[in-house]
This record gives structure tokens, C-alpha cells and sequence, in this order.
């Protein structure tokens, strides 16, 4: 299995989440997005025809987009049926629901991180005022997971491939000028996440000491 | 004056909070011990918040170059890049002062005289609603607030001079079955109360 990555990707880091925490072994093919634009030379257009990372190849299937990759590899590889739980139609309907909330999270908090760091053109106070409305609307959501005793985007008493969609986009918001100190809920569920066994950072994302993930 | 900066529930095991009150940052976080720690937001080496610092269960870590600062006390107890040195003693952040009561933090820049809500007439243990995060400055919330008449006790925490966050309890608490529909109903109430306010900014 072979991962085309670049460091600082987010939709990247979805995917280097769930292959640490299920413990896949892989080899990764880093593709250097900036400033050398290595993602549009022909090769990897060949791969990848939008030029985007991640790319996934297990033998001879190649997978685009880091939520297809995600379902892909927690269908596939996860023996105990809990990151993408294909016999529970309501949990999957949920998890899709917040995939596409995920998918939210990068076009608002995460084009604005790629505005400030990798200067993408965008409209940057848009992209951020978007971020906000998400953030507000998260933890709210968090706040009352937390009060009926779940601790993780989907009722499934476990984390999913949700939570590790949602979460670089989360994490790295800051890199983009967006605050979390307004999102206390959301702010414990990404210790819970950085909790998780099997756990990786990226640059700019710092780890959580040992406590309490529920 | 007292205000309050967070709930209890904000502080779960080995969690930092990160509070702003009347625009000063705060790291907060419960030892385990059951202190409650408010500090200024700030590595004292290189200003790096202590939000997302590490909180040990008896000391604060700084994510950056690993300052830990002592439960209580603040003071730096270990400097990585000189293991063979105690800190000066004058190596201490600054803190700021602290109550538990009502199952709300409350804090001060200056310590106050008095305890916190002290004209409110409060159970000990109310029910406490979720803060809502507004947008608008703390008096025109405040006037809002008090426009509604509402069968709680609110506060209003001025975070900066544009944004504030409401705060409120019920009390005494309710039947323990009847929580999570009142819960919801005043966020639906203070939410909407909130996007009044932001819509007239």
C-alpha cells in the first residue's frame, strides 16, 4: 500500500490518522505541493487528475478524495467494525452527514489556513466568518454529546472516521487566523482525539498529555 | 468584581480551559488535587500560550520548550535546556484570582472584595446552563438580558470589548429528569437572545 502525501495536507493528515491508528503498514510517496508543485507534473496527474493529495494505491486500486480513502481503509482493514461500521445503516447515515460537515470545515478554516501559510487566493474574511458558523454549530453539537454521555461526533459510544475528518481541519484553524477559544466543547473533544491509541502530529499540531478520553 | 470565566464542567481531568476576561487571557486548569488554576496566558520564556500546554495533573507544560510551572504556586519548577538548575524563585507567572462556587469559575483582574453573586440568593449546586459565546458588547447583552425576564439567573462575562459570554443558572436545580429538555430549551432561548444581539452590531 502506497500513500501520495505532502506534510502539510490536511486531508493528508485524515488519512495518516486512521492508517496509524489501525496500525496499516504502508509506505508513503511524498509529493511536494509547494513551492515545488510537484502534485501538477504528469506523473501524478496520470494518479491524480485534479492534482490533489491524498492518493491512495493498495494493490492495483487507486482511491482519490481523503473520505473515500477513509471508508475505503476502515471498511477493509478494520476487524473490529467500529470506524465505519458497514452493518448500521443509521451510524453510517450519521458519519456521511458529518463527512460533509468535514468537508465544511476545509473549504472555510481550511482555505483560510492554506491563504495565510501557502498563499491560496481566497476571500479571506469569507473563509473565515464561514469557519465561525461551523464552529459555533460544532460545539453546540459537542456540548450536548457531552451532556447525554457521548463524547464523539456520531452516537456510536466510539469514535469514527468523522471525528479524524473533522479534526485537522479543527486543529490547524489557528494556522489560518481562526480562534477556538469560543469552542470550550470543541476544545475537549480534540484532547479526547489526540487521546486516541495509535495517535500522529503534523507540523502544527501538538500532542495532549494522558487523561481522560471517556 | 467577580465574573464568571468558565463552568466547572469546562474542566475535565487533565484538560486546560482557555478563558478571556475584559480582554486578558487566561490558562485554567484543575490539578488533581481539585485546584483550579487561573494564569496569565503566557509562557513566561518566549509567550507561547499555556492554553495548549500540557497539564500533568500537578504541573502546566509548555508545548514549546517544555517550562513547567508548579500547581498553586505558578513558580517554574524545571527549565529542559538547564536540567542541572532550579529556577530563580522570581521565575512565577502571574495568577489571578479564583472561586469555585455555584458550579461556575469565577475570577477577577483585581482581587475583589466579597464572594461572587453574592446579592443572588443561590442554591449550591444549580443547574448550570450552556455559556453562550456572543458577538456583541457585554451592556447591550446585559440590557437584552434583562428585557427577557427570564425565570434564571444569568451573567453576562465580558470577554473584550466586542464580545461577551452569557452565562446562566437555574436554581435550585430541577428534577435531575427534567435537565437535558431545559437544557436545550434555554440554549434555544439565550441563542436566539444572542443572534438579536449580533444582528444589531
Amino acid at each position: 500500500m502506497t500513500l501520495y502525501d505532502y506534510a502539510l495536507s490536511a486531508d493528508g493528515y485524515k488519512v495518516r490518522l486512521l492508517l496509524g491508528m489501525l496500525g496499516i503498514p504502508h509506505t508513503t510517496h511524498f509529493v511536494e505541493l509547494y513551492p515545488g508543485r510537484e502534485n501538477h507534473a504528469a506523473w501524478f496527474r496520470n494518479i491524480s487528475p485534479l492534482g490533489e493529495v491524498p492518493v491512495l494505491k493498495d494493490d492495483n486500486m487507486i482511491l482519490r478524495e481523503s473520505h473515500a480513502i477513509l471508508t475505503y481503509l476502515a471498511a477493509s482493514y478494520d476487524t473490529r467494525q467500529c470506524w465505519y461500521p458497514t452493518s448500521d445503516p443509521a451510524l453510517l447515515g450519521a458519519i456521511t452527514q458529518w463527512l460533509g460537515f468535514a468537508h465544511r470545515l476545509g473549504e472555510t478554516a481550511g482555505v483560510a489556513r492554506l491563504h495565510d501559510s501557502l498563499f491560496v487566493t481566497t476571500d479571506i474574511d469569507a473563509a473565515r466568518a464561514g469557519a465561525h458558523r461551523l464552529l459555533r454549530m460544532l460545539d453546540e453539537h459537542l456540548w450536548f454529546a457531552e451532556q447525554s454521555g457521548q463524547n464523539w461526533l456520531c452516537p456510536a459510544g466510539h469514535p469514527t472516521i468523522a471525528d479524524l475528518a473533522a479534526f485537522p481541519p479543527v486543529i490547524l484553524s489557528e494556522e489560518g487566523g481562526v480562534s477556538r477559544q469560543e469552542y470550550p466543547a470543541v476544545r475537549r473533544w480534540c484532547d479526547r482525539v489526540k487521546r486516541l491509541p495509535g495517535f500522529t502530529i503534523m507540523p502544527g499540531v501538538f500532542p495532549a498529555g494522558p487523561g481522560w478520553i471517556g | 468584581m467577580w465574573h464568571p470565566i468558565a463552568a466547572s464542567h469546562d474542566l475535565p481531568f487533565r484538560h486546560v480551559f482557555h478563558a478571556k476576561l475584559l480582554d486578558q487571557e487566561f490558562a485554567v486548569w484543575r490539578a488533581d488535587d481539585g485546584f483550579v488554576n487561573i494564569w496569565q496566558n503566557r509562557c513566561l520564556h518566549r509567550g507561547v500560550r499555556l492554553s495548549i500546554g500540557i497539564n500533568d495533573g500537578q504541573e502546566l507544560k509548555c508545548q514549546y520548550h517544555g517550562w513547567r510551572y508548579a500547581n498553586r504556586t505558578a513558580g517554574c519548577t524545571y527549565i529542559p535546556a538547564h536540567p542541572e538548575k532550579a529556577p530563580a524563585r522570581t521565575i512565577t507567572n502571574r495568577i489571578f484570582p479564583c472561586v469555585e462556587r455555584y458550579g461556575l469559575i469565577w475570577s477577577a483582574l483585581e482581587a475583589p472584595s466579597g464572594e461572587p453573586a453574592a446579592d443572588a440568593k443561590l442554591d449550591e449546586n444549580p443547574l448550570v446552563l450552556r455559556g453562550i459565546a456572543v458577538r456583541a458588547p457585554a451592556p447591550r447583552v446585559t440590557a437584552l438580558v434583562e428585557s427577557a425576564n427570564l425565570p434564571a439567573t444569568i451573567f453576562v462575562q465580558p470577554t473584550d470589548s466586542a464580545s461577551c459570554v452569557i452565562r446562566g443558572l437555574i436554581s435550585p436545580a430541577p428534577d435531575p429528569a427534567e435537565h437535558a429538555k431545559m437544557l436545550r430549551h434555554y440554549n434555544d432561548v439565550l441563542s436566539a437572545l444572542r443572534n438579536a444581539a449580533e444582528q444589531r452590531a
